[in-house]
């Protein structure tokens, strides 16, 4: 799996997902995604090349959005597959970590 | 017609890709419903990923295989490993937990039992044996 990151305006760390989320990918952006998470308080995921999403990628979001949170931050999930989206929904995450539909929805959400 | 495979992998990461590629390769070539594909590689995996994580700590040679039996309106996966005993139907999935307290597990073992239209466990002397199956609306 794929991890690339821009700095936007305001502040924003716009991240991007590429692959699946599967144990091996989860193995691959623990480490970025959780220094990320340590850094940055505005973080906006785009799950658009999200292949495959596994429990094991919802942990490493409730981490990252913990790790977040606790500085008052906003960690917000943008554009992902259907496949992907139903898995947000089913394991309740969508409760803390925004989903949205694009980048800019994911901006103004993640700026509240 | 069904279509009927199997694959043997140790645990871990690397051969859970290997995994999901030759998943992928049969449910295409089998024709049957895309939902039902993605449901049982979802379950698959989640059975994977408690393997690796929790199965095989007491286990010198760990081994797992995986049979799928692909048709149309059912698809189905038996999972053997000799791992330690554990039969998910009796894990207790947490209700109503506060999601940015404690440990943030459970989430697959929910995903399965969402997912999955049947359930079946077995202990055969060192092997346990997990049938899933996935049906169709």
């Amino acid at each position: 799996m794929r991890l690339e990151q821009v700095e936007l305006p305001g502040d924003v760390l716009k991240v991007k997902l590429n692959g699946a989320l599967d144990i091996a990918g989860a193995g691959e952006i623990e480490t970025p995604l959780g220094a990320i998470a340590d850094k940055y308080n505005k973080v906006i995921i785009n799950f658009a090349d999200v292949t495959f999403l596994a429990s094991i990628g919802i942990r490493l979001l409730v981490k990252a959005a913990r790790a977040i949170t606790k500085r008052s931050g906003r960690l917000v999930v943008y554009n992902p597959t259907d496949d992907a989206r139903k898995v947000l929904r089913s394991t309740g995450i969508d409760s803390i970590v925004p989903v949205v539909a694009d980048e800019n929805s994911a901006i103004a959400e993640c700026s509240k | 017609m069904s279509s009927r495979d199997q694959i043997g992998l140790s645990p871990s990461g690397s051969e859970v890709s290997r995994l999901n590629a030759w998943f992928d390769h049969r449910c295409i070539a089998s024709g049957i419903e895309r939902d039902l594909c993605t449901d049982l590689k979802l379950c698959i995996n989640e059975v994977m990923a408690n393997l690796i994580s929790y199965g095989f700590k007491d286990t010198p040679e760990p081994w797992t295989i995986v049979e799928i039996d692909l048709a149309p309106g059912c698809a189905s996966a038996t999972i053997t490993d000799n791992g330690a005993y554990f039969d998910m139907r009796a894990w207790q999935v947490p209700k109503d937990r506060d999601l940015m307290m404690g440990e943030p597990g459970g989430f697959g073992i929910a995903l399965v039992r969402e997912r999955a239209s049947e359930i079946a466990y077995s202990r055969n002397g060192e092997w346990n044996q997990l049938r899933i199956a996935c049906r169709g609306a």
